[in-house]
């Protein structure tokens, strides 16, 4: 198992190494970073010398490689630098922002594990009936319906026409919790349905594959009520694959919800990705999509990681 | 039984969704165009510029700056002086409490809170919480009053024109305890700003200041008086020390609180001195501000503001509809359903002059303000021959009618030379510009709330509108003048390509379906036209660079309805702007004619100057117009009783204004 560990982390690391350099790179592609100081609006004229001492001002002015060496050197401090703009830190933007993107991620993994791995089984349970129906339209609606199209009529329906609950946003800090918990419901909905829905098609399939098994046909046989048949000796052999792709979820709920933070208003790190792109804010940039890569780096070692644990036949490879 | 109930929920909910989604009418297509007897542009023998090289004044001593002629605001955005008070039945019952306003726009940029950094200046102080020397005001007839003072009481300006002494409020306070403004604050903050003084200064105004101040710094001469040196003789010197009405605008703030906490703590801590304090201000999620109770002017009706970032208009739309916000700006193409539904508007008396500017046409050889070679065929624009780009350096470059050839000796870039592959370009520029039907783009995209506009920086709503600048829509006289261009229909039916680009959610995404529409007319008269999307920051480098070719929808700066008309024009348009953002393409008689109303303090002849420039301006095409998008916001009647907006080309303004309503 150590030897195992070692392997995967070797693997991340390496991951996170060429993830960095990509982010770097890509950051310096399309311009001179310093050309945002000529935004429309103003900056007419700024010379040469102005131009120069700014550049000495963020660093910009030493080779590419050293500018990188030197941004690794501060991130491992956890100093992503200063955004361009403002010039306020880039790590303090990241966590200010973060609170909000990993509260609707849990919300939604939460959501999403509650509702798809229970329909999952029973869509599995009643193979061919209502309910399994039932079930799989959810899961394919789910998967099929873009995020922004159910997350504007999410909005169209439960706020405007029903008036239940809020359109948009997270509450404000003093207000009440149910009034802070309405606001979560429509964006941890919306994040969530797509989960739920590949929860459902996976405990969906392992269910079905485990129902049809051996040592389920014998526990029957001996008359085991239906109920421990299917919770305790299917469901738990069934569970092997939705564990493992639960970290991955959760990452792609932190990563990936910019579509439901535009929509909802949802101040999280997916907004800061994209008015740093539309600024050319680099430094912001690079330090978000390096949180992205390592959130995702993480969660992929975690999830190979509960593989060996739960298969032994994978960590003996 | 849950599961049951579930199911059937979202069966009913998918099934109001279809319905929602298949509920509207069909629009009715869009009227056929009339082709009209369309003037040709003009002919070749029109007049050349008038030499613009006015010589620069002695202005007469004077205490206040030279009078802007008055704008008239365009009835359908104007507000009214003392609007009647709107309530509405068919409005929601407002979700927040009394002396709350919860405002919306699309985004809410950093904290402004430290002068030297790129932040929004503008919007704080457009909104309340922090003040400059100048302002806008509404006049009684409705025309605007461009240069009343603010923090300032008065000014003298220099007989030379170069150095002005302004007096300052000696009652105005700084928030949460900041003690009473001085001279030497305001000078302090000038002097943040000034790239010059303070080098790592990035503000938006930074490049404006370092053009007019030079490097003489803002020198507090007693408590309340502050005297200026400018760099060069400016008529409209006033307008960069504007509380962000003028161009740019930027915040007076204490300097004793960076002295004592630094630049970092005054970046999360905005102290001003406007009628409202900020408590909050979180980019791209919220601001809360609070009445700061001890204005020298003001005392809001309204105890607490929170304005939120809400990206998607539906999302603005919604929030509006369920109460949860009291106001918020929407797209245009929202607005009237809004209204509607018993929504009120107010509005800045401001709209913005959409238009296709034609970068890459870089005419002029040397530097205006220096005298440097400009040296631009190196740039490579002129690389290749590019339809719509006329080249002044080799004009009979080949790839012109031999009708159009240059005679020896010609100035292709003047206008009564005008030939090659100037010309070529020119006859190119406008078929695109007859080509743009101006009128349905308004009807079908902006519903009728806008109006075209021909030539950029100036349309019917003007007083100083003149016909003789319409670009007639007439396809087919444009596809007549592609043919005289030397670019016939292929067989593919196309004559050549064109890309198109719109920066993405430009005028909170109608520029895009703008350029969508745009793309289609220039297809109907064969030029296959590609609409770019995407965020403007990757286009910028190109433009900063002079190597922009890539045709653009834009206001430019100066594309608004509310600057005068007397105002400078086009220092975007020309050299002027080397280094810095531009419309990337150049001429001398932009340069000249900038210059000369820049230093001429007679309004007359700065209009007369002006005309010039929309003459010229018309004749070359290099900024056809399309459509002019009012800065509407939308309030809940309610919610608020009232709101007069101040005078500002960046839409939502004068919180303190807002008279709530009675519930």
């Amino acid at each position: 198992m150590r030897g195992f560990l070692i392997r995967r982390a070797y693997f991340a690391f390496l991951s996170l190494i060429a993830a960095t350099m990509i982010v770097f790179g890509l950051s310096r592609v399309y311009g001179d970073p310093l050309l945002v100081y000529t935004q429309e609006g103003g900056g007419y004229g700024l010379s040469e010398e102005q131009k120069e001492e700014i550049s000495r001002y963020l660093g910009l002015d030493k080779p590419l490689i050293v500018q990188y060496l030197v941004w690794i050197g501060n991130s491992l401090r956890g100093d992503f630098g200063k955004t361009l703009l403002d010039r306020a830190p880039v790590f303090g933007l990241i966590k200010g922002k973060l609170g909000a993107t990993v509260q609707l991620a849990v919300a939604a993994w939460v959501f999403a594990v509650v509702t798809g791995v229970p329909l999952g089984v029973l869509s599995a349970t009643r193979r061919g009936g209502a309910l399994d129906y039932l079930g799989r339209g959810f899961a394919l609606f789910g998967q099929a319906l873009p995020q922004f199209w159910i997350a504007i009529m999410a909005i169209v329906i439960f706020a405007v026409y029903l008036d239940w609950l809020p359109a948009s946003g997270r509450a404000l800090p003093g207000d009440d919790l149910w009034k802070q918990v309405r606001h979560f419901i429509l964006p941890t909905v919306t994040l969530g349905w797509l989960g739920s829905a590949t929860y459902l098609r996976l405990v969906r399939s392992s269910m079905l594959e485990v129902l049809d098994s051996e040592f389920v046909k014998l526990a029957r046989a001996k008359g085991t009520p239906a109920w421990k048949v299917v919770w305790k000796h299917a469901f738990r052999n069934a569970l092997i694959s939705p564990i493992t792709y639960s970290s991955l979820f959760l990452a792609s709920f932190i990563t990936g919800a910019t579509v439901v933070e535009l929509v909802f208003a949802w101040p999280g790190i997916g907004r800061l990705a994209l008015t740093a792109v539309q600024n050319n804010d680099f430094a912001l940039l690079t330090g978000i999509v390096l949180f992205f890569a390592v959130a995702y780096i993480f969660f992929n070692f975690v999830a190979d990681v509960l593989y060996g644990l739960i298969d032994p036949r994978i960590r003996y490879d | 039984m849950k599961l049951t109930v579930v199911a059937l929920l979202m069966v009913v909910a998918i099934a109001a969704l279809l319905l929602a989604a298949c509920g509207d009418d069909e629009p009715e297509p869009a009227p056929a165009p009339q082709p009209t007897a369309a003037p040709a542009p003009q002919p070749t023998t029109a007049p050349a510029p008038a030499p613009t090289s006015a010589p620069a004044p002695a202005p007469a001593a004077t205490t206040a700056p030279a009078p802007a002629a008055p704008t008239q605001i365009p009835a359908s955005i104007q507000p009214t002086a003392a609007p009647a008070p709107v309530t509405s039945a068919d409005a929601p019952e407002p979700k927040n409490d009394v002396g709350n306003i919860f405002f919306a726009q699309s985004s809410l940029g950093c904290n402004p809170g430290a002068g030297s950094v790129f932040c929004a200046q503008y919007d704080a102080v457009a909104w309340g919480v922090g003040e400059d020397l100048f302002t806008w005001r509404w006049r009684d007839d409705g025309t605007v009053e461009y240069a009343a003072g603010q923090l300032a009481t008065g000014w003298d300006l220099a007989s030379d024109g170069l150095s002005v002494s302004v007096d300052v409020r000696t009652d105005a306070e700084f928030h949460k305890g900041w003690g009473t403004m001085t001279a030497e604050d305001v000078a302090w903050s000038y002097n943040q700003v000034n790239p010059l003084i303070t080098k790592h200064s990035i503000a938006p105004s930074a490049s404006y200041f370092s053009t007019l101040f030079g490097e003489n710094p803002a020198t507090a001469v007693d408590d309340d008086t502050i005297e200026y040196r400018f760099a060069a003789v400016d008529s409209h010197w006033h307008t960069y020390m504007m509380n962000g009405n003028g161009f740019v605008g930027m915040v007076v703030h204490p300097q004793r609180a960076q002295e004592e906490n630094g630049e970092d703590w005054m970046r999360e801590n905005f102290i001003g001195t406007g009628p409202f304090q900020v408590e909050e201000w979180i980019r791209d999620d919220r601001a809360v501000f609070t009445k700061s109770g001890h204005h020298w002017e003001f005392d809001p009706a309204v105890e607490r503001i929170v304005i939120q970032a809400m990206p998607e208009d539906a999302t603005r739309v919604a929030a509006l509809r369920t109460g949860e916000l009291d106001a918020t700006e929407l797209a245009i193409k929202s607005v009237p359903e809004a209204l509607e539904a018993g929504f009120a508007s107010t509005g800045s008396g401001n709209a913005s002059q959409q238009g296709v500017i034609f970068s890459g046409n870089l005419w002029e050889t040397h530097n205006a303000l220096t005298g440097e070679d400009l040296n631009t065929p190196a740039n490579g624009v002129y690389a290749r021959d590019i339809q719509w780009i006329g080249n002044p350096y080799s004009p009979n470059d080949g790839n012109n009618p031999d009708a159009l050839a240059c005679p020896d000796g010609a100035d292709p870039t003047q206008m009564d030379q005008s030939c090659g592959d100037m010309e070529q370009a020119r006859l190119v520029r406008w078929a695109l510009a007859m080509a743009i039907d101006k009128e349905t783009i308004n009807e079908q995209l902006l519903n009728g709330l806008g109006w075209p506009v021909h030539v950029g920086y100036v349309d019917e709503k003007s007083e100083f509108w003149d016909t003789k600048w319409e670009y007639p829509y007439d396809p087919a006289m444009a596809e007549e003048y592609l043919d005289r261009a030397g670019y016939p229909r292929k067989g593919n039916g196309f004559r050549f390509e064109m890309p198109l680009f719109i920066s993405s959610g430009h005028t909170g995404g109608l520029g895009e379906e703008i350029g969508d529409a745009i793309g289609g007319m220039m297809n109907d008269i064969g030029i296959e036209t590609s609409v770019l999307k995407y965020p403007y920051a990757v286009y910028r480098p190109g433009l900063v660079n002079r190597s922009a070719t890539i045709p653009r929808l834009t206001s430019g700066d100066d594309g608004q309805t509310i600057y005068p008309f007397d105002w400078p024009k086009g220092i975007e348009e020309s050299s002027l702007s080397r280094g810095g953002y531009c419309m990337c393409y150049e001429t001398e008689w932009i340069s000249e004619i900038y210059l000369g109303v820049a230093e001429e303090n007679d309004p007359q002849k700065r209009i007369d100057l002006n005309r010039q420039y929309f003459d010229n301006m018309h004749f070359w095409a290099l900024k056809p117009g399309v459509v002019a998008v009012p800065n509407l916001t939308i309030y809940n009647p309610n919610s608020i009783e009232e709101w007069v907006m101040e005078p500002t080309p960046f839409g939502t303004s004068a919180f303190w204004n807002i008279v709530p309503a009675s519930r």
